[in-house]
């Protein structure tokens, strides 16, 4: 073997900064896409192989009055329907403690041992019985509640303990953190408390035949209109697919923008890995031409570049292989754990593995072949050839212009450092690359940070509300009306009507957007209380009294539906009406767990209905709900004295706006955290490359050094070249990269809220991000140009002038 | 007669800056003959490193024909000369450009690792034995660094002589000694001759110029003086 692979030793190993900044560049996208690509490829398979393994309902319908077996037993002949499992799950009031406020909670009770659908699993201690109740996991750990604590229930009216026995999994809670109610297990002993006789149930858990989502929306409408024959209503009708877990939409998008910028961590990596490659060629040019002058031939400049640029790859994967793999592990268990799945064994993701490898191995040899071409291609003359110093800065116009600029407006130190900067424009161009792409990510997420909070600020500047209570029964304003405005603080109420329904035309049922269904709600005329933004068409006006309809611009999207167009609306027991389109409506965020609304005139339900002046959902808006705090207290108190006088509350139409903007909130910070975070991984790439290049132009320059040190310059005064050029850089691209994000950053907010927040967004470029970024570019660049400003302040003069 | 192991003819070299042709050599024309020790003199900057460059194949004339043993060498493409210079040509540097990373050994056996004309073991032991003869056995396993300018451009001598080459170059091989190893440098040169090689070497030191067999002066591109040396009139 050759003793030139001793030369490949040396320079692994006795340039230790070089190789370690050479290793951290290719580390750090080859990480990227390890821990991203791991992710993606656990989360969605741990999502779905959990979702799969409780035996999901295809349909859950929530019914408004109770059906026995009986019922049951006939719902189960209906032709499609595989098998019911029926359930109950009402509203409850509890408190953890004597002296807490009272909060809403849902207590399920099943039939633990003969589970078919949705199956709950028990995690700790037992089920439900005797007199005791089980704590949905999510719950106990949100709210610090376990096995032999105790909590408060409300039953008709007075306060019972109930000791918690056990801890369940529940795979179809929402998260606490995403805005879900506490969960409680009770068995049918311990729900006959509450008013439920056993044998009992409200909620009806089906399977259809040979499933697919419009067989079971058919299956559905058959079970309703049975229902309705006997008199029973439904509240809502949830659909789910058996094959893919709900929570599904929210990852996939976070995905595919994910995966998007590991690459573009890569990418940066891989010009690091170029530019070191040059800078390492580069000086090592004169070597280069030794070796050719004694009969090396360009085939072993290429071996050896190659070789080295190998070893870097496989230690840089060493490190980010196994890092990579534990991050996926983690940020994938932290994101199942959220959605309330266990994920415990470790897996490594064959699909990231390899990427890595490829990453790690063929990116660099590929970012490193053409500074190795260009010196295998070097003649020896090129290569050994010297011309004293100073003699590689250009005449090209850019360099004049600079030479200008700085004898007009700066001083000599100054001048030197940013003609310095130009001196290697390939060099610049390549750093500069990574750090105007490091700024204009950051810049980017930055503005979908506040391009989120003005979305949500201004969909709730349009509901004019506090609090919106939805009743579990409609109730007449006369009743309910009285009991809302004893609140001392009331600016203003208003009862709505909704009804659920599903869109038709001409016989066909429609697709609504949003994952809890459509709900008719019949507004007041001229309501006060909310304004959506209206895309065609126009709002409900005072004096519309006829069927007329505004709803979202997706449904009607979906189903090319246009204004003017005419619809059925089925409202189960109600029956079929016509409705015009009068106007359709932007959805500033819905998804999983919302219900979609279509507005009407108050009025054209009652009609129908046959019922004045009567309304399932009460909206308030009061002086002394401006904080969540306020408006929480409010809804509660509200919520107890409806309570108390034994009218149902309806959690999945309540709402308090300042919360539910919390949750959105909650639900995207993971997510922007994210962002951020590889934003930041973009940037510490740039300062590496940066301070390898600066590394390199203290080696290149070190003539010129001695020689200003003979003329009297000091250490600091060398050192401080050195951190002006690192500065200069920060700022050039911090010059470059804010006009960029300008121009890119309003259509990719839009994109990036839709797909990965299902987001409408309003815009607002965030204008002090351009100055923390101003900030934290400064600081990167300050901190790169440190070691190698030390480099070039210890150096001696005579070694600097016999340098060869 | 011995065919000349070095024929320049009509020699021309220009460089360009920015617009300008810069003639650097003007018409030169001489041979070497096998055994000969030539001495390149002149004052700076008249062409001399640009005419041994021209010898070496590192540089290419812009008119004219340079053939050193046998070979034309603007003929060659880079990858021909790198073969054709490990296996018929040793250079030394005025600045020794040892490899820095391995040691004065194994720079030797570089270049025989390059041609391949001996088995691994062998070039070990070539390597020693020319190592030997320039006193630097007992520094084999010693780094460049570690080692003084003088041993450093010793080495480089061995290092030149690894192929056993019939023509050695040298770029004024002693520019960076004092006296004393400029003259133990000579000393070899000379043994080096003796011993049948021949040596074109560029140097500034007129003294030791005066131990070459030939010298010729170049001024301003041009071969101004062709002449025996007083030492070889002598022999």
């Amino acid at each position: 073997m050759s003793v030139l692979w001793q030369k490949v030793w040396d320079d692994l190993w006795h340039h230790k900064s070089r190789t370690l900044l050479a290793i951290l560049s290719i580390a750090a996208g080859v990480f990227s896409v390890g821990a991203i690509f791991g992710m993606v490829d656990q989360m969605l398979a741990g999502m779905d192989a959990a979702h799969r393994a409780v035996s999901p309902s295809h349909i859950n319908i929530i019914l408004r009055n109770y059906v026995d077996q009986e019922i049951v037993a006939e719902l189960k002949e209906l032709a499609g329907v595989a098998d019911i499992d029926p359930v109950n799950q009402v509203t409850v009031r509890y408190k953890t403690s004597p002296e807490a406020d009272w909060e809403l909670g849902t207590l399920v009770q099943r039939d633990y041992e003969n589970q078919v659908y949705d199956v709950v699993v028990l995690k700790d201690g037992a089920w439900a019985a005797d007199g005791k109740i089980s704590i949905e996991r999510l719950s106990g750990q949100y709210w610090e509640t376990g096995l032999g604590d105790e909590v408060i229930f409300d039953v008709g009216g007075e306060e019972q303990t109930f000791e918690v026995s056990g801890s369940i999994r529940h795979p179809f809670v929402q998260p606490p953190l995403f805005g879900g109610q506490a969960h409680f297990f009770t068995d049918s002993a311990g729900l006959e408390a509450f008013g439920i006789p056993a044998g009992f149930y409200g909620q009806l858990l089906v399977q259809v035949d040979d499933y697919s989502l419009e067989r079971s929306k058919e299956i559905a409408a058959d079970i309703r209109s049975e229902l309705g024959k006997k008199g029973i209503g439904v509240i809502v009708t949830l659909y789910q697919d058996p094959e893919k877990h709900w929570g599904r939409m929210f990852v996939e998008g976070i995905n595919a923008v994910m995966q998007v910028m590991a690459v573009v961590a890569l990418f940066l990596s891989v010009i690091l890995v170029l530019n070191t490659m040059t800078a390492l060629i580069t000086q090592q040019t004169d070597q280069i031409g030794i070796i050719k002058s004694i009969g090396g031939r360009s085939g072993d400049i290429v071996r050896i570049y190659f070789v080295e640029v190998l070893i870097l790859g496989l230690l840089a994967l060493a490190v980010a292989l196994p890092a990579g793999a534990a991050f996926a592990f983690l940020m994938s268990q932290w994101f199942l754990n959220l959605f309330n799945i266990d994920y415990e064994t470790f897996v490594l993701s064959p699909l990231a593995a390899w990427l890595q490898v490829g990453a790690a191995l063929l990116a660099p040899l590929l970012a490193a072949l053409p500074p190795i071409l260009r010196g295998a291609r070097m003649t020896v003359r090129e290569a050994i050839a010297t011309y004293g110093i100073g003699s590689d800065y250009g005449n090209s116009p850019l360099d004049k212009a600079v030479e200008k600029f700085a004898a007009l407006f700066l001083s000599s130190l100054f001048a030197v450092s940013l003609g310095n900067l130009f001196r290697r424009k390939g060099r610049l161009t390549l750093t500069l690359f990574v750090l105007v792409t490091a700024g204009v990510m950051f810049l980017m997420v930055m503005t979908l940070i506040s391009s989120v909070n003005l979305t949500l600020d201004n969909e709730l500047a349009r509901r004019a509300f506090d609090v919106r209570l939805g009743l579990s029964r409609s109730q007449p304003a006369e009743t309910i009306m009285p009991l809302v405005e004893e609140e001392p603080e009331i600016i203003a109420s208003e009862l709505w009507y909704s009804r659920n329904a599903t869109l038709l035309r001409e016989g066909e049922r429609l697709d609504d957007s949003a994952g809890l269904g459509a709900q008719l709600i019949g507004i007041p005329p001229a309501s006060g209380m909310y304004r959506p933004v209206i895309i065609s068409g126009r709002w409900l006006e005072a004096g519309d009294t006829g069927n007329y309809i505004v709803l979202s611009q997706e449904t009607a999207d979906k189903n090319d539906l246009q204004v003017g167009d005419s619809v059925s609306l089925d409202l189960g027991d109600l029956g079929e009406s016509s409705w015009e389109i009068i106007g359709t409506y932007r959805v500033v965020y819905g998804g999983g767990f919302a219900v979609e609304p279509i507005y009407a005139p108050i009025e054209a339900l009652e009609t129908i209905t046959g019922a004045s002046d009567s309304g399932t959902q009460v909206l308030i808006r009061a002086e002394n709900a401006d904080t969540l705090d306020d408006a929480v207290a409010l809804a509660e108190r509200l919520n107890d004295r409806l309570e108390d006088e034994q009218i149902g509350i309806d959690f999945y139409t309540s709402l308090v706006p300042l919360e539910e903007r919390d949750y959105v909130n909650n639900q995207f910070a993971s997510v922007i955290s994210t962002l951020l975070g590889l934003a930041m991984i973009a940037a510490s790439v740039g300062a590496i490359g940066l301070t390898g290049a600066l590394a390199i132009s203290v080696v290149e320059r070190t003539r010129e050094i001695g020689v200003m040190r003979s003329m009297g310059a000091k250490s600091g005064v060398i050192a401080s070249l050195y951190l002006m050029e690192g500065a200069l850089q920060g700022l050039l691209s911090w010059l470059i990269s804010v006009p960029i994000a300008y121009a890119v950053s309003q259509p990719l907010a839009r994109l990036l809220g839709q797909r990965m927040l299902e987001l409408d967004l309003d815009y607002a470029f965030n204008t002090s991000a351009v100055f923390i970024w101003l900030a934290v570019v400064l600081v990167f660049a300050f901190s790169a140009s440190i070691w190698p400003a030390r480099l070039a302040a210890r150096a001696r003069v005579r070694e600097n002038l016999v340098y060869q | 007669m011995n065919q000349p192991i070095i024929a320049v003819t009509d020699l021309y070299k220009n460089y360009r800056a920015g617009e300008t042709e810069i003639p650097v050599l003007r018409g030169v024309s001489f041979d070497v003959t096998p055994g000969e020790f030539v001495a390149i003199v002149g004052p700076s900057g008249n062409g001399k490193t640009t005419l041994l460059n021209m010898l070496t194949g590192i540089d290419h004339p812009t008119r004219g024909t340079v053939r050193v043993n046998g070979v034309t060498l603007n003929t060659l493409n880079e990858d021909q000369l790198a073969e054709w210079r490990g296996a018929s040509l040793g250079i030394v540097f005025q600045f020794f450009q040892l490899l820095p990373a391995l040691s004065l050994l194994q720079n030797i056996i570089l270049p025989m690792d390059f041609t391949k004309t001996l088995p691994p073991k062998q070039r070990k032991e070539r390597a020693l034995h020319l190592l030997e003869q320039v006193g630097l056995a007992d520094q084999a396993h010693k780094l460049p660094s570690a080692v003084s300018g003088g041993q450093q451009q010793r080495a480089a001598i061995a290092r030149a002589l690894a192929n056993d080459p019939p023509l050695i170059v040298a770029d004024e091989p002693t520019g960076n000694l004092d006296a004393k190893t400029s003259a133990e440098v000579f000393d070899l040169f000379a043994h080096l001759t003796g011993q049948g090689k021949t040596l074109v070497m560029v140097t500034h030191n007129m003294e030791l110029a005066r131990q070459a067999s030939r010298v010729l002066e170049v001024v301003s591109g041009q071969i101004v003086r062709d002449e025996l040396s007083p030492r070889a009139v002598l022999a």
